[in-house]
C-alpha cells in the first residue's frame, strides 16, 4: 500500500480505524457520558436508596460491625487462591478463615449509600511482598449499616460505568485492552482529522443541512469532531493513563518490579508508614476519635471538610495504621490532605501536605476525567460533551455508508450495508438496550437472579437491534437507508415513555412529586431526560419515516457517489 | 483468499508494525526514564507518574510517524529496536541501583 503523500495516509488511518474502532467508541462515549450522573441511574433503579447523601458513618459503630460480617468471594478465591498460594507451606487456608488485613471505605458528596470493602490476607503466599489479597466488596446503608441486597443491581456505576472502560468483558480483562487499544485510535484518528482537514477554524462553523445529504453529514461530523477537539482528546488520553500502570503500560508491576518493591520499603520507611505486618497482634483504637482528629487539623489548615476515603491497613497487627482522606467535592483531585495514624493507639504518624508537582498534575488529569468533584454545570457539559462525541463517531459511520452505498449497490457488494446494520446496533441499539434495561428494572419481580436478568435483557436487546438491523438492511435500493433506522427509532421512543411510567406506578415516584411534593432530583432528573428522549425519538422516527417513504417512490439515481457531494439528491 | 492476503499485506501488516515499533518505544522511554529518574534521586512514585503521562503521547507521534513515513517498515522496525535497547538499558540500571 503505497500513499501520494503522508495526509493521503492520514485519511486511509482515519477512515478505516475510525470505522472499526467507532463501533467499540460508540459505546465508550455514550456509556461515559450516562456515567457522569451513575449515581443518579443507581437511585431511579434501587428506590429503597432514594434518601438524601450522606457523611461517612461512625467507624465504630457502623462500619466495623459491617466489615465483620463480611467473607471473602467465592468467586474470586477460587480463581486467585491458587495463584497466591505456596503449596510447599502447608493447606490451602479455607475461604471462610483468611485473616483480615485492610478496610476501606469510599463516598462521594452523591452517595446516600456507602461502598466498603475487605482486603483479606493468604497466610501462605508464593510471594511474600506481593499484594495477596482475596478480597469482599459490598454496599451498605450507612445510617444503619445494613447491607443493600445484591439482587439490587446498580445499574448506573456499576453495570454502565465499566461498560465504558471495560465492555464488561471480564475474561482475562480482555474488555480493557479492546478499550484502550480503541482509545488509542481515538486518538490517530484526532489527529488525522485535523491532519486531513487542515481548516480546523473554519469546520466550527460550517453546517450546511440544505446542501447534499452526504455534505451536510460530512459538515456536522467536522463540526461535532472539532467544537469538543480538547474534550474528545482528554477524555481518550487520560482514560489511558487511568489504566496504564495497571494494564496498558505495566511497567513496575513487571520489568521494574524489583525496583518498585524497593523503592516502597524506602518510602515507607522514610515516612514511617509500615510497609509488612509485624506479627504481633495489637486491637484497634477508636477510629472516629482519629476521624475528629483529622477533622480539626483540616480545619486549622483552613480546609474543613467531610472525609471522602478510609482505609485501615495491616488490621490486627502492631503496624496497623489508619489513612483518613479529605472528600474532594471542592476541587478536582479525587481525595487528598490524607492524615495517618498509628492503629494500636491513635497516635499521629504522617500528615501529607503537598504532593510532588507531578503527582499533582496527575491527580488534576485523573480527577477531571473522574470528576467526582461538585459542580453540577460542569457535570451537564460532561455529559453533552460525551453525547457529542457520539454524534462525532456516528456521522462518521453515515458518511462512510452514504460515500459509498450507490457504488456498493452497482456492483453487488454488501460492505454499505454491512456497516450500516453494525451502526444501527451502535447508534439506535445501545440506546433501545439501555432502556430496555431500565424498564425490565421495573417490571421484574424480586428474586436472587434479578440482576442477571437485568443484564441478560441488556444484551438481548442489544443483539436484537444488530439483527434487527441485517434483516432489514436495504440490499435492492441503495437510494434509500434501511427502515430499521426508524422502527429503532421509534421502539426508543416507546420505551422511554415506558421507563417513565412504570417508574411512577412501581414506586409512586412520579414527576409531580420528585420535582414538586418531596423533591428528590436524582430521580426525577432521570425521569425528564427519559421524557426528552421519548420526545426527541419520535420527532426523529417521524421524519426518517416520512423520508424513508418519499425514498420508496424515487428512482434509483444513477450518478457516482461524488457528484452527489456538490447538491445532488440523495 | 485473495482478498484476504492483500488485506493482511497492505492493510493489517503496516498498521501492526507501526503500532509494535511504537509501543516499544514507549515502553523502553518509560523503562530507561523511571529507573533513570529514580537513579538521580526522584521517588519512584514520582518517575514512574511523569513516564506514564508521557509514555501514550510518545507512542503516538511514534505511531503516525512510522505510518505517514514511505519507508514505513523500516521505520517501525528501527523504533522498535530504539525501545527494546532504552528496555535493555533500563533493565541494566535497574540491576546498578539495587542492593
Amino acid at each position: 500500500m503505497e500513499f501520494a503523500s503522508p495526509r493521503h495516509a492520514m485519511t486511509w488511518l482515519h477512515t478505516w480505524l475510525g470505522l472499526i474502532f467507532g463501533f467499540v467508541l460508540m459505546v465508550c462515549f455514550f456509556f461515559g457520558a450516562l456515567s457522569v450522573f451513575d449515581r443518579e441511574i443507581d437511585r431511579w433503579a434501587i428506590p429503597e436508596t432514594r434518601f438524601d447523601p450522606q457523611p461517612m458513618p461512625s467507624f465504630d459503630q457502623v462500619l466495623l460491625p459491617a466489615y465483620q460480617r463480611m467473607q471473602p468471594d467465592q468467586a474470586e478465591y477460587d480463581r486467585m487462591m491458587p495463584l497466591y498460594h505456596d503449596p510447599a507451606a502447608g493447606p490451602m487456608t479455607p475461604r471462610n478463615e483468611l485473616p483480615v488485613d485492610e478496610y476501606w471505605a469510599y463516598t462521594t458528596h452523591r452517595d446516600p449509600v456507602l461502598q466498603i470493602g475487605v482486603g483479606f490476607r493468604v497466610p501462605h503466599p508464593l510471594e511474600s511482598v506481593g499484594h495477596n489479597h482475596i478480597h469482599a466488596n459490598t454496599t451498605i446503608d450507612p445510617r444503619t449499616g445494613d447491607e443493600v441486597p445484591n439482587s439490587a443491581l446498580k445499574i448506573g456505576s456499576d453495570w454502565f460505568y465499566p461498560l465504558h472502560y471495560s465492555l464488561n468483558l471480564e475474561w482475562n480483562s480482555v474488555g480493557y485492552y479492546i478499550v484502550g487499544l480503541a482509545a488509542f485510535f481515538m486518538l490517530v484518528a484526532l489527529v488525522s482529522g485535523i491532519w486531513m482537514h487542515r481548516k480546523l477554524f473554519r469546520e466550527l462553523f460550517t453546517f450546511r443541512p440544505w446542501k447534499s445529504r452526504l455534505r451536510s453529514i460530512l459538515d456536522l461530523h467536522n463540526l461535532t469532531g472539532v467544537v469538543a477537539l480538547p474534550f474528545h482528546f482528554f477524555f481518550a488520553l487520560t482514560g489511558l493513563i487511568i489504566f496504564a500502570s495497571t494494564f496498558y503500560m505495566p511497567v513496575s508491576d513487571t520489568l521494574l518490579k524489583p525496583l518498585h518493591e524497593q523503592q516502597e520499603a524506602l518510602e515507607a520507611s522514610q515516612n514511617g508508614l509500615p510497609h509488612e505486618r509485624s506479627g504481633i497482634p495489637a486491637p484497634l483504637a477508636s477510629v472516629d476519635a482519629m476521624v475528629l482528629e483529622a477533622k480539626r487539623l483540616w480545619a486549622e489548615r483552613g480546609m474543613a471538610g467531610e472525609v471522602g476515603f478510609l482505609m485501615v491497613s495491616h488490621v490486627g497487627d502492631a503496624n496497623s495504621f489508619v489513612s483518613i482522606y479529605r472528600a474532594g467535592s471542592d476541587r478536582v483531585a479525587l481525595v487528598g490532605e490524607a492524615i495517618h495514624f498509628r492503629g494500636s493507639d491513635g497516635s499521629l504518624l504522617l500528615q501529607e501536605l503537598d504532593h510532588p508537582a507531578v503527582e499533582s498534575a496527575n491527580e488534576f488529569l485523573t480527577g477531571l476525567h473522574l470528576q467526582h468533584f461538585e459542580h453540577w454545570s460542569l457535570r451537564w457539559l460532561y455529559l453533552f460533551g460525551g453525547l457529542l462525541g457520539c454524534a462525532c463517531i456516528a456521522t462518521g459511520f453515515l458518511f462512510f455508508i452514504e460515500k459509498r452505498k450507490f457504488q456498493h449497490a452497482r456492483e453487488g457488494q454488501f460492505g454499505s450495508r454491512l456497516v450500516e446494520a453494525c451502526a444501527l446496533a451502535c447508534v439506535t441499539g445501545l440506546l433501545l438496550a439501555t432502556l430496555a434495561m431500565l424498564v425490565a428494572n421495573r417490571l421484574l419481580p424480586e428474586g436472587d437472579q434479578r440482576a442477571d436478568w437485568q443484564k441478560w435483557i441488556f444484551c438481548g436487546a442489544w443483539l436484537a437491534s444488530l439483527l434487527h438491523g441485517f434483516v432489514r438492511a436495504n440490499t435492492h435500493n441503495a437510494a434509500r437507508a434501511s427502515a430499521a433506522w426508524y422502527e429503532q427509532v421509534w421502539l426508543i421512543s416507546i420505551l422511554a415513555a415506558l421507563a417513565v411510567l412504570t417508574n411512577a406506578i412501581t414506586t409512586g415516584d412520579h414527576l409531580l412529586r420528585t420535582l414538586l411534593l418531596e423533591p428528590y432530583m436524582a430521580v426525577a432528573g432521570v425521569d425528564l431526560v427519559l421524557l426528552v428522549c421519548a420526545l426527541g425519538a419520535t420527532l426523529t422516527a417521524r421524519y426518517l419515516q416520512r423520508r424513508h417513504e418519499q425514498a420508496c417512490q424515487r428512482v434509483l439515481p444513477s450518478q457516482p457517489a461524488s457528484a452527489l457531494l456538490d447538491g445532488g439528491a440523495a | 483468499m485473495n482478498r484476504l492476503w492483500y488485506l493482511t499485506r497492505d492493510s493489517i501488516s503496516p498498521l501492526l508494525a507501526a503500532l509494535m515499533g511504537s509501543y516499544l518505544l514507549a515502553w523502553g522511554v518509560t523503562t530507561l526514564g523511571i529507573s533513570a529518574l529514580v537513579a538521580s534521586g526522584v521517588s519512584f512514585h514520582s518517575a514512574e507518574t511523569g513516564l506514564l503521562l508521557l509514555a501514550f503521547p510518545v507512542c503516538l507521534a511514534g505511531f503516525l510517524w512510522a505510518f505517514a513515513s514511505r519507508h514505513r517498515y523500516r521505520l517501525s522496525l528501527m523504533l522498535a529496536a530504539v525501545g527494546s535497547l532504552m528496555t535493555a538499558a533500563g533493565w541494566q540500571l535497574q540491576a546498578l541501583i539495587l542492593p
